[in-house]
């Protein structure tokens, strides 16, 4: 075996670039794929992470009937008891925190152009100990000085406002009248979540009270859990106390972060479809890369075939001799494709990709704004440099056969 | 001196297209261990065609080849293999060395494969061969870097390393200058009757012949005659 692997090795340096062309295929493929996966699952993470921080918390809870009607945002299903509801859900296990909300559909206008929005009422600092928007907050974060309103930045540079601009909002109360207010813009909000930055509007309940006519209704709970190292101990957390309020609460609908993400989730695993798919497509070309790198070399040596066969070489080893020589060129290629890999994760990781930058502002209809971040998954490494050996290995398997079948005095007498 | 290798009635015929075409006819011959013994006649007379079936790299299409009174046409190719690694030694006309190893790993190459000795015995016997062969030194080379002459030696170093019973060579000196061809046969007549090798080698030099002690001409796949010096 040690002649065969030096036979093998030093026939693989002795074409370079040949070789160095295959493997630089292959190192492409896996880089490639690494980086993919890791870009896809910074944005799977920061996703999920944004619905956890920014929009419905761990767990969102609403009245059933609420639920069923969400995309009309209705004021006349509030929560029956949200003091005994939060209290219930504050003594179950990892709940750090929960805040009331009240979501309705709104019309803001500068005085001369006019967008429907979706607006928040929320207590500042409860929904600040459960969500995080305060942290992107350019300017203050309702600090309850009356007719005091947030904007998504973008939104905000949509109607031209700015910080300290006065703002209509107008919307239809709990009992259908038509109403409005004008606010001052205390804050601007630039989060990942584009739709926070694009179309976010939040007022203080103290307000909202007066313009929707609430008296005091509320229409959702959301909650704060403690962060867990890894998402499916998160989302266990977050189903299991969702269906403790419902089990306690039939009348409720407890919506843990996979419920709501689940379209979200859907389009994960859409994307790890893609992704081996690619995958699968830069190994076909990779293996064929390699396939005509060992036929080649087979073809270039029938006469060292024939003489080794002569000296009482096996078949067997002469097809084990070729199969090293795909199984170098698989080791040395995979482990550059780990290289590359690791050369765009940390590109990624750390430096990012500015969406914003990127894209001029377009919208892509990605679930994440900012930069986006790529994340670290040792086992996409490991799968890589599996993937890249099988495949080599795969690939000089017939080679390595044509090699071994080949008639000694023909291969003796080839030219 | 007992027969060797004895050839009765080899003939040969291959398929070319429609066309076939009949490299022997119907080969006698009993060669006994140590013969130095050179087949010669005209191109496309059988002469590789008899020692590729002598060395088991090809079969008769009748006949048969005792080795030592072991008919070789039963065996399968794993059983070959095993014959040519044990027995028998290869010297080719344009050497064939393998141009990734050294001359050393060249000349090492059959023990290897042979799997008899360990690495320290290998590489012992290997520059002993050198040495033999007048290539003391030059072990770490690669054959690029060699002189055809050299290369010969190598192969003959090569050939006889794991000491066969029986080597064959097929046009040894045809690629080699006059001087060169000489030295070579001197080697190659040197080592056979100190190690006691069984010779057989195809050729058109007369000067290879001239050393032959047993000349076989062959003439249309048939043995035309058989001369003992």
């Amino acid at each position: 075996m040690g002649t065969l692997f030096k036979i093998a090795w030093r026939n693989v340096w002795r074409h370079g670039k040949r070789t160095a062309l295959t493997i630089i295929t292959m190192a492409f493929g896996l880089g490639l794929y690494i980086g993919m996966d890791s870009v896809l699952k910074g944005m799977d993470r920061t996703g999920l992470d944004n619905i956890i921080n920014l929009t419905d918390s761990s767990v969102r809870v609403s009245t059933a009937a609420y639920e069923e009607e969400r995309g009309s945002f209705p004021l006349d299903q509030p929560l029956p008891d949200p003091a005994g509801l939060a209290d219930f859900i504050r003594s179950r296990p990892r709940v750090l925190a929960t805040a009331e909300r009240t979501r309705f559909v709104g019309q803001l206008s500068n005085g001369i152009d006019a967008l429907y929005v979706l607006a928040v009422a929320l207590d500042p600092e409860d929904d600040a100990r459960v969500l995080d928007l305060p942290q992107y907050v350019e300017g203050s974060w309702l600090a309850g000085g009356g007719n005091e309103i947030v904007l998504g930045a973008k939104l905000a540079a949509d109607l031209g406002l700015g910080l300290g601009d006065w703002v209509t909002l107008a919307a239809r109360t709990r009992w259908e009248a038509q109403n409005a207010d004008d606010f001052r813009v205390v804050g601007l909000i630039d989060a990942t979540e584009p739709s926070i930055s694009g179309s976010g509007v939040f007022v203080s309940f103290e307000d909202a009270d007066t313009l929707l006519e609430l008296d005091g209704l509320r229409t959702e709970l959301i909650v704060r859990m403690e962060r867990r190292d890894t998402l499916a101990a998160a989302m266990e957390d977050s189903d299991a106390l969702a269906a403790a309020v419902e089990s306690r609460f039939p009348e409720m609908a407890a919506m843990s972060f996979g419920d709501v993400g689940r379209q979200f989730l859907e389009l994960a695993k859409a994307k790890s479809k893609s992704i081996t798919m690619i995958i699968f497509v830069m190994m076909l070309i990779a293996g064929v890369g390699i396939a005509n790198t060992v036929l080649m070399s087979v073809y270039a040596r029938i006469r060292e075939v024939g003489v080794l066969r002569a000296f009482g070489l096996h078949p067997k080893d002469i097809t084990r001799l070729f199969l090293i020589e795909g199984g170098i060129i698989g080791v040395v290629g995979a482990a550059a494709g780990l290289l590359v890999g690791l050369g765009i994760d940390l590109f990624f990781i750390r430096v990012g990709m500015p969406l914003e930058a990127m894209m001029g502002g377009i919208d892509m209809g990605l679930p994440v704004g900012g930069t986006l971040y790529g994340e670290w998954n040792p086992d996409q490494f490991a799968v890589a440099a599996v993937v890249g050996i099988v495949v080599a290995l795969i690939s000089s398997w017939s080679p390595a056969k044509k090699a071994s079948r080949l008639e000694v005095t023909n291969a003796l007498r080839f030219v | 001196m007992a027969s060797i290798l004895k050839l009765d009635g080899i003939a040969k015929t291959y398929v070319k297209g429609q066309n076939q075409v009949r490299a022997l006819a119907g080969i006698d011959l009993d060669i006994e261990a140590g013969e130095f013994l050179a087949v010669v006649g005209p191109s496309g007379s059988g002469k590789t065609t008899l020692l590729n079936i002598v060395g088991c790299l090809d079969s008769p299409s009748a006949g048969v080849v005792l080795y030592n009174g072991t008919p070789l046409g039963s065996m399968k190719e794993d059983q070959l293999s095993e014959y040519r690694k044990k027995h028998i030694s290869f010297i080719f006309q344009s050497y064939n060395l393998i141009p990734v190893l050294t001359v050393r790993e060249n000349v090492e190459l059959p023990l290897v494969i042979e799997r008899r000795m360990n690495k320290n015995e290998i590489r012992a016997k290997a520059d002993e061969l050198l040495k033999a062969v007048g290539l003391e030194g030059l072990g770490d080379r690669y054959p690029r870097e060699l002189s055809g002459g050299q290369e010969q030696r190598v192969a003959i170093a090569r050939a006889l390393v794991k000491e066969p019973y029986i080597v064959l060579a097929d046009e040894p000196t045809a690629n080699l200058d006059s001087h060169t061809a000489e030295e070579i046969v001197d080697i190659m007549r040197d080592i056979n009757k100190s190690k006691g090798a069984t010779f057989i080698f195809s050729t058109h030099d007369a000067l290879v012949q001239k050393h032959a002690r047993r000349v076989v001409t062959i003439r249309d796949g048939l043995v035309h005659s058989d001369e003992r010096k």
